[in-house]
């Protein structure tokens, strides 16, 4: 073992969970670096939630290993794991006072009562709670409740932090603000993280990287930055980055990761990179973003002829859904434009557009798995 | 209402939508003064009765009584057999109450928490005691104890006023159990306690008040229940109810009124402090 | 040596077992176990004895056509559901407007008197309140003193209110009433008051708006409460007995003297299985019609 030179916060082998029939998890591997933060991000059912319960030793696993450190914990008691755990109720004891709550896993980890208040304080203090360790949890605000719960979790310093949807509750400018002070409190713990989530802006806020879960498999996982510049399958082009998505043809590759693709709505053949292993039948990821308006177009781009359809002005941008035909095909784009457009672009007019080819990613369509839906349902 | 019809009406149909709404009004407030009347009179005149009559100084019930005073509560402390009796009512009262915790309050818990098969019939039958037609369950119980030899036996008639109580903690305990998280227990877990430790600290101590409120529940249903008693009881095992029972039938002592007011003025207490524990276990 | 091995592989297997966090079928079956011994012996075991007694045995049968063939029997039974039914409706009717002025008014003088005629009643046994009301009733009780004192009636006419089958409603009234009132309260519960206040600014009459709002919203809790009192009054023992009298026409009664004056336990066995059964139906048809969920609310 000394030989081995890094060795991962958290490493996940082939971990499956199977409620009776349903495959809720369906053999993950991930790895997770000392110190990071990474968030799991699916929608509901995908099996986020499952495979964190088996993480923080909630749920027995069906096969698979998860190793802390280096250590294999998957078959040992919560207790023992050395995990510290956030939920989304926040789950304070209310017959404790917060000052209590914190300290509960000190006394449990039986650290003497002098390094206990030490480290309460502390905690309080990091947390910005400081002077409220008196306080009954029915006498904190939603937010102070959330803080107190990671204070209580972050305490006993342990190797890990689970947190699940722990922003779920709290109002939208409350979570903005959360999701900051998480970050600051992150930076100053250095402990890695495991945060799950079906909010994709908390996710790309908070993540160093996200790993993207679909019918108990990872899809993708990547820094956010990455996922949305290059997304790796149809479901997390949109589902993670938001883009439309255009039904093509791989006609041959071109090199250099570029591929021709034959796009029946623009009528057209375009190179654009590959996000993933592309077969015959694809999908092209167009940003909305990557859309101007333009009488001529650039090397990269390409001109487009779009039917508006509705636009709303955002303040900063206007959206625009635009219909593209071509080819007996008709696809409905959703278009983001800086600046004030709502004349340009109202209903039923043509919109002369340059699309930006190096923004257009070619990505497998994602096949989607019977019945693993109802598998987190039936846990 | 009235407003809508100053602005459109014509003088004379204001005046009369204004006396029938009136009217209308009028009515349905005597209505309700006569409805509330009757309920009182059904529900508080025992009560009232009971108490006004337990200050009169007569030997025997006679109404009205020609001198008031506190002969009965006088007379009281010297009734060795209505002193007995509640005697005996206290002791099976609160015997029946632990035992019911002792039994139903891990049941519960299991029953919530665990995975226990048939759990639907176990929680019906549970609370069977609670539905079924009172004089039914005490023919069919008292058949059990002819059977088994044990009427009039305390430890029996113990065990079947557990069994009669185990519904307040169903369902007092049970409700209590479905409000507390069980995210509180994991979490607790995660921090380092035992899953027996976690549940005595969290949920356990978080059913306090709950357990509080299930015992006097109990209690108050075994120290007041007298249908039962009348079967298993016997000729010997003489509870309270049981001797205001009798005594209606040989010849009303008045000492009862004294015994009853003392009772309700503790039930009351008892009671209320109930209520609100059992109101508080749940936040 | 080929004994301990196994053994050994099982302490092995048990440990790569993984550690759950609920309460397994085994210890869960422990805690439940001295409930279920409990339950069975005097839950289960007293009906099974009663139908025992009353059906199976030595010749049940013949007994069953005796007990059915006579017609006192028989008007006894009318009479008891035909009460019952009656002390129902009075204490839904009455306790429904209870539970909702309750819920609707602003004065605290009024909610003060309907949560004492709840709350009083329950600090009181049943032989209490049966002692109070006999004291009350009886020849030369509260009522008729009061009658003869004021003048209205002559000493030598004074009126038999006791012992008859008025008596017996009074006293379950007064006992079913505050028992109804809770369930009703809940019932009540889930109804928004500013649908109502809606209704009435809509134009629709004040009782109009109560009829055809309030009571579709509040009606399974209703009818669990309803089917509750009936089936808790259809067992009343000593309400009958003493404001009724022991040859009162009630299956109480008639229980009470088939165990205590015949000794003649078969005949208490079929009456009190009679009611039983026709318990059972009653709250069978609850299930069907509203569910258990609202029967358990209906509860407590």
């Amino acid at each position: 073992m000394a030989g081995t030179s890094i060795v991962s916060g958290l490493e996940l082998h082939s971990l499956t969970k199977n409620f009776g029939a349903a495959r809720a998890v369906r053999g993950i591997d991930l790895s997770v670096a000392h110190g990071e933060f990474l968030t799991v991000l699916g929608p509901s059912g995908s099996g986020k939630t499952t495979v964190l319960r088996m993480i923080a030793g909630f749920t027995e696993i069906t096969s698979g290993l998860i190793l802390l450190s280096g250590r294999d914990v998957s078959r040992m008691t919560p207790a023992e794991r050395n995990i510290g755990m956030v939920f989304q109720n926040y789950a304070l004891f209310p017959h404790m006072s917060a000052g209590d709550n914190i300290a509960y896993g000190l006394k449990m980890r039986g650290w003497a009562k002098p390094e206990r208040v030490r480290r309460v304080d502390e905690m309080l203090e990091l947390v910005g709670l400081a002077k409220m360790g008196g306080r009954l949890p029915r006498e904190l605000s939603g937010g102070q409740q959330q803080r107190v719960a990671l204070a209580r979790a972050l305490a006993f310093r342990p190797e890990l932090l689970l947190m699940d949807e722990p922003l779920g509750a709290l109002d939208r400018e409350l979570r903005i603000r959360m999701a900051g002070e998480l970050r600051r409190i992150h930076a100053e713990a250095k402990t890695t993280v495991v945060y799950v989530t079906h909010d994709r802006e908390e996710a790309l806020t908070l993540s160093d990287r996200i790993a993207v879960m679909l019918d108990g498999r990872v899809e993708a996982i990547d820094t956010p930055e990455r996922l949305y510049r290059r997304p790796s399958s149809s479901f997390v082009a949109t589902f993670f980055g938001g883009h439309n998505l255009v039904a093509g043809k791989l006609v041959r590759s071109v090199g250099e990761g570029l591929v021709r693709v034959n796009v029946p709505v623009f009528g057209t053949e375009i190179d654009i990179t590959a996000g993933g292993d592309v077969y015959d039948d694809l999908a092209v990821a167009v940003p909305a973003q990557a859309f101007r308006f333009a009488d001529e177009v650039k090397p990269n781009e390409m001109r487009v002829t779009l039917k508006a359809h509705e636009s709303v002005y955002m303040g900063d941008v206007t959206r625009i859904v635009a219909i593209a035909r071509g080819q007996g095909v008709e696809t409905d784009l959703q278009i983001e434009v800086p600046g004030h457009h709502l004349g340009a672009a109202s209903a039923g007019r043509d919109l002369d557009m340059a699309l930006d080819l190096t923004r257009c990613i070619a990505v497998p369509i994602t096949a989607r798995v019977q019945g693993s839906h109802t598998a987190e349902a039936a846990a | 209402m009235s407003t809508t019809t100053i602005h459109k009406g014509s003088a004379l149909s204001r005046s009369n939508l204004v006396l029938s709404h009136w009217s209308v009004r009028a009515i349905f407030a005597a209505l309700l003064v006569l409805v509330l009347a009757i309920a009182v009179l059904f529900t508080l005149v025992p009560a009232v009765v009971v108490v006004v009559l337990s200050f009169s100084n007569e030997k025997l019930m006679i109404f009205p009584p020609r001198e008031w005073g506190f002969r009965q509560y006088e007379t009281l402390a010297d009734a060795s057999f209505w002193l007995e009796a509640v005697r005996t009512s206290f002791g099976l009262a609160v015997s029946a109450a632990v035992m019911t915790l002792v039994i139903a309050v891990p049941a519960a818990i299991a029953l919530n928490r665990g995975q226990v098969w048939g759990r639907q019939i176990i929680t019906g039958a549970g609370l069977a005691p609670l539905i079924l037609p009172g004089v039914a369950y005490a023919v069919a119980v008292y058949m059990v104890f002819l059977q088994a030899r044990m009427v009039g036996s305390p430890v029996w008639v113990v065990l079947v006023y557990a069994a009669h109580a185990f519904p307040y903690v169903l369902l007092i305990v049970g409700t209590a159990l479905n409000r507390i998280p069980k995210e509180l227990e994991l979490v607790a877990m995660t921090l380092g306690a035992s899953k027996s430790r976690a549940t005595m600290n969290i949920t356990v101590r978080l059913l306090v008040q709950a357990m509080a409120a299930a015992f006097v529940f109990a209690f108050i249903s075994s120290f007041d229940e007298s249908t039962l008693i009348v079967f298993i009881g016997g000729p010997g095992l003489v509870t309270l109810p049981k001797g205001i029972f009798d005594s209606l039938r040989t010849g009303m002592d008045p000492v009862v009124l004294a015994i009853s007011t003392i009772l309700m003025v503790f039930t009351g207490i008892l009671a209320a402090v109930a209520s609100y524990w059992r109101s508080n276990s749940t936040r | 040596m080929a004994l301990e091995s196994p053994a050994i592989v099982q302490s092995h297997q048990s440990r790569k077992r993984a550690w759950r966090p609920e309460i397994g079928a085994v210890p869960s079956a422990l805690l439940v176990l001295p409930f279920v011994v409990m339950l069975a012996v005097f839950v289960v075991y007293p009906f099974v004895r009663l139908t025992q007694i009353a059906l199976f045995s030595e010749g049940a049968f013949d007994y069953l056509v005796e007990f059915f063939s006579d017609s006192s029997n028989m008007i006894v039974l009318r009479t008891t559901y035909v009460i019952s039914a009656i002390v129902t409706i009075i204490s839904i009717v009455f306790g429904g407007i209870l539970a909702w002025t309750l819920k609707t008014t602003r004065r605290s003088t009024v909610r003060f008197i309907i949560l004492a005629s709840i709350l009083v009643p329950f600090w009181m046994g049943t032989t209490i309140k049966l002692y109070a009301w006999t004291v009350i009733l009886q020849t030369n009780g509260l009522v008729n003193n009061f009658l003869v004192t004021a003048g209205i009636l002559e000493d030598q006419s004074r009126l038999a209110l006791l012992y008859n089958e008025l008596a017996v409603v009074i006293g379950m009234v007064s006992q079913m009433l505050p028992f109804a009132v809770l369930p009703l309260m809940v019932a009540f519960s889930s109804i928004d008051l500013d649908i109502v206040r809606a209704a009435e600014g809509l134009g629709a009459a004040r009782l109009r708006a109560i009829v055809s709002i309030v009571i579709p919203l509040a009606i399974p809790g209703i009818l669990a409460t309803t089917m509750l009192v009936f089936v808790l009054s259809s067992g009343f023992f000593l309400t009958p007995v003493i404001l009724g009298g022991i040859t009162s026409p009630f299956t109480a009664s008639l229980i009470y003297q088939n165990v205590f004056t015949f000794f003649d336990l078969r005949a208490a066995a079929i009456t009190a299985l009679i009611l039983v059964v026709s318990a059972s139906l009653v709250i069978l048809l609850a299930f069907k019609v509203v569910g258990a969920e609202r029967i358990r609310k209906a509860l407590g």
